[in-house]
């Protein structure tokens, strides 16, 4: 009698939820069936030959092989970091331990006989004009600075970029050629941007107690930045202009220009500086 | 009997874990909805990370790689209005033509002075609050209130990876670490060995972890409220209150979400380093039962995987976007990154709290996953959403889903009973009243430092009786509802109507507070 009501109610829930239905053809051919804490959990991340976000089903399967369940599982509850291009994958600590196998047993089984598939790692839009135009602000993290700055990068013979620091308001240094900051995007701000070559860093212009605020920046129509910041009341601002081969910085002030640190310059760049009432010129040639 | 009352269980396990169970074989969300892709420039990186619509009725979004931009339907081209923002996540399209856009270090305020189109100055409004360099301490946004006061999220740092040289404001040392605890400057086995030591998700700079409000000519912010870990996805509701969505992790069982109440703790502790007294040792090392004591909880839980998977922006549910009546107000549609499909909330007020239930709607592949910033159209028949990824899962591109008002058969609302629940629906319904066509399971979530939660004490609840009244079906529950529990709810598919069957018949209620005598 008990056994009649467990079959009629078998039959219920089957109709109830559709789950009883008849596996399709693949999944008959397939050695194992695809467990369904693996299609809500996993395959978002996890395709068969090809990394999407994380590794794939067949890289996995030669990591950790039948006789690796036990480390499988461990890794799914917690995870580390082990590729510096790929995000952390989350703790799967919610799915039991049982079906953590049973997803293991399945990738394995399915990606028996299969080839990897190659990744691309092109930046598809590092010719796009907001990556390229000179001139331009770039913001992102970069190296040697902080976590705050920009590019400035400017349309001279050389590709001059000012790094600008908007936490000190400092122009922090400048390098030449493209910078690249795909390394940033690719990792998720895990990765600085490449800055090109580096040739001059600048000291703090002013040695005061006082903290900047910046304000912003304005752009001219030919894009060349106007930055605004105040010391206290005393606001500030910075244009940048370009020749050929120099890069022109004034920098004014609503009260006089405090003394400046004495600035020097190296055999790639030449820097001079003009102070006159509350403007301040300071001049970068390349050499 | 009591084995069979185990078999019983374990069959409804097996049968439950094996169902594509919020899917609807009979009922097709592509019937109602068109769901079309919007062209993006193939110049732009299609990852998007805030989306508006401007008095024109044009969309207006920010992109990954820090454009911002408008679209023009009529040439199906993308005018740029801005670019070099630093990993844009929010943006707000001003009454005055300004738009507000929130950056990693900074909200920006962006004008067209002189009205050729494209943003010429760029006016820093707030930068108030730390940057350790963490790649995870994203910056959230943007909504407004009816004061014009701003609100911004900041995200966690995350202990897959450390924190640079140099960083923006004061260092917080709780618990004795100190900043070179957290460089990770040779990175794989050696990261992995240091971080041992360290929180999952840490607060080591202010504010991160906290809502802020920025008062409109006051660049220094207040916090606002505590405790939350990635939360990708505010809404100010018309009465003023804010909402915010959370992501699950360390702390958050399940993505959640938050009515925030102001000065209110949410749950992850990270964010106590700088409250009002910020505690000596690493809060995540506090005792759990007193950070539980301390904490409001969510108003909302969606467990991983089944009911959402990284949610994202929330916005107030139109009632023109589905056959919803008209009384069915304050419901909300919030965004997911991991599954092709979108959520409702249907909020309830038990005992003066905020809690509710939540189920899917357009379930479709053809909606796809990296669903994560949405905005309604003007007649609110259509909504856009923006996809990302930013290299976990999801996906890129843009989406146009417009709904046909054709009425189909929906939950309007779901209510809590003393004896379990009851449905309200949008027509009169046909169903079975056979007990066994419907499932109610019932599950505890944890809150501690582990990732994500199992779900705790899960069991399957007796049903001991269905009764249908025109629309409105109700369960009643041999043991009655308990607090702090989810109620995972699934409906007999066979539920119908002169409208359609039923669109989606699984719920999950999460019930902090029960209907006392």
């Amino acid at each position: 009698m008990l056994k009649i009501t467990a079959t009629t109610l078998t039959l219920s829930l089957a109709t109830l939820t559709g789950a009883l239905a008849k596996p399709d053809k693949d999944d008959q051919a397939a050695k194992v069936a695809v467990p369904q804490a693996f299609t809500t959990n996993c395959a978002v991340c996890h395709a068969m030959d090809q990394v999407i976000v994380g590794p794939s089903l067949i890289e996995i399967a030669k990591l950790y092989p039948e006789k690796r369940k036990r480390q499988f599982v461990n890794w799914c509850i917690e995870p580390g970091r082990k590729r510096p291009d790929m995000p952390v994958m989350p703790s799967m600590a919610h799915i039991p331990k049982k079906e953590l196998e049973e997803i293991h047993k399945y990738i394995v089984s399915t990606s028996e006989g299969k080839e990897e598939r190659v990744r691309t790692n092109k930046d598809l839009y590092k010719e796009s004009p907001s990556a390229t135009k000179r001139p331009r602000i770039t913001r992102t993290f970069l190296p040697e600075t902080g976590p705050a700055s920009m590019v400035i990068a400017l349309p001279t013979s050389q590709d001059h970029n000012i790094i600008w620091d908007t936490d000190t308001c400092q122009l922090r240094y400048i390098s030449i050629g493209e910078i690249d900051n795909f390394p940033y995007l690719r990792s998720n701000g895990n990765s600085l941007a490449k800055i090109g070559k580096k040739i001059y860093t600048e000291k703090p212009l002013y040695t005061t107690e006082t903290k900047p605020q910046f304000k912003g920046y304005q752009l001219s129509k030919d894009g060349f930045p106007t930055l605004h910041y105040t010391y206290g009341k005393t606001k500030f601002t910075e244009k940048f202009t370009t020749d050929a081969n120099s890069v022109t910085r004034v920098i004014t002030s609503s009260s006089s220009i405090p003394p400046i640190t004495k600035l020097e310059g190296n055999n790639k760049l030449e820097v001079t500086s003009k102070a006159s009432g509350n403007t301040l010129t300071i001049t970068y040639k390349a050499l | 009997m009591k084995r069979m009352n185990h078999f019983l269980k374990s069959l409804a396990f097996i049968i439950l874990s094996l169902s594509p169970i919020s899917a609807n074989a009979e009922f097709s969300w592509e019937d109602y909805y068109t769901i079309t892709d919007i062209p993006i420039d193939k110049d732009i990186d299609p990852q998007i990370g805030g989306l508006d619509i401007n008095a024109k009725g044009q969309l207006v979004a920010c992109f990954h790689r820090g454009e911002v931009a408008t679209y023009h339907a009529d040439t199906k081209t993308w005018k740029t209005f801005a670019t070099g923002l630093h990993e844009p996540l929010g943006i707000y399209v001003e009454k005055e033509g300004t738009i507000l856009v929130i950056q990693r270090p900074e909200l920006t305020r962006l004008h067209d002075k002189d009205g050729d189109g494209v943003a010429d100055l760029y006016e820093t409004v707030c930068s108030d609050w730390g940057m350790s360099g963490n790649y995870h301490e994203f910056t959230f946004g943007l909504v407004k209130d009816s004061k014009k006061n701003i609100y911004i999220a900041l995200g966690t740092a995350s202990n897959g990876s450390g924190v640079r040289d140099e960083i923006r404001g004061p260092w917080s040392s709780a618990g004795g670490l100190k900043q070179e605890d957290f460089f990770n400057k040779n990175g794989g086995d050696a990261w992995n060995e240091k971080k041992k030591k360290l929180p999952r998700m840490y607060s080591r700079v202010p504010y991160r972890g906290c809502i802020l409000q920025i008062q409109p000519g006051n660049p220094k912010a207040v916090l606002y409220a505590m405790g939350v870990r990635t939360p990708n996805g505010l809404y100010m509701d018309k009465n003023d209150q804010l909402w915010v969505t959370d992501n699950q992790g360390d702390w958050v069982g399940a993505s959640k979400i938050h009515r925030i109440e102001k000065g209110g703790f949410h749950g992850h502790p990270a964010a106590l380093n700088w409250g009002p007294n910020p505690p000596k040792e690493t809060p995540a090392d506090l005792p759990v039962e007193k950070l539980d004591s301390m904490r409001i909880k969510a108003a909302a839980l969606l467990p991983q995987g089944d009911a959402g998977n990284s949610i994202t922006q929330m916005l107030s549910f139109s009632h023109n976007f589905a056959p919803l009546s008209k009384d069915s107000t304050d419901q909300q549609i919030v965004g997911e990154m991991n599954h092709s499909r979108l959520i409702r909330y249907m909020p309830e007020k038990i005992n003066g709290k905020q809690q509710g239930a939540i189920c899917h709607m357009v379930i479709t592949p053809t909606l796809n996953h990296g669903n994560n910033r949405m905005v309604h159209s003007p007649d609110g028949k259509t909504l856009y959403i923006g996809k990302t990824h930013l290299s976990w899962p999801g996906r890129e591109g843009m989406k146009e889903i417009t709904y046909n008002g054709k009425p189909y058969l929906l939950a309007d609302q779901v209510k809590l009973t003393k004896t379990g629940f009851k449905f309200v629906f949008n027509a009169p319904i046909t169903a079975p009243e056979d007990v066994m066509r419907y499932i109610v399971r019932s599950y505890g979530t944890d809150y501690h430092s582990s990732y994500g939660s199992q779900k705790i004490d899960d069991k399957i609840e007796e049903i001991t009786k269905v009764t249908i009244d025109k629309n409105i079906l109700t369960i009643e529950l041999k043991n009655p509802p308990v607090a702090d529990k989810i109620y995972d709810i699934t409906l007999s598919k066979k539920v119908t109507s002169n409208l359609s069957d039923i669109s989606s018949n699984r719920f999950w209620y999460t019930a902090h507070e029960v209907i006392k005598d």
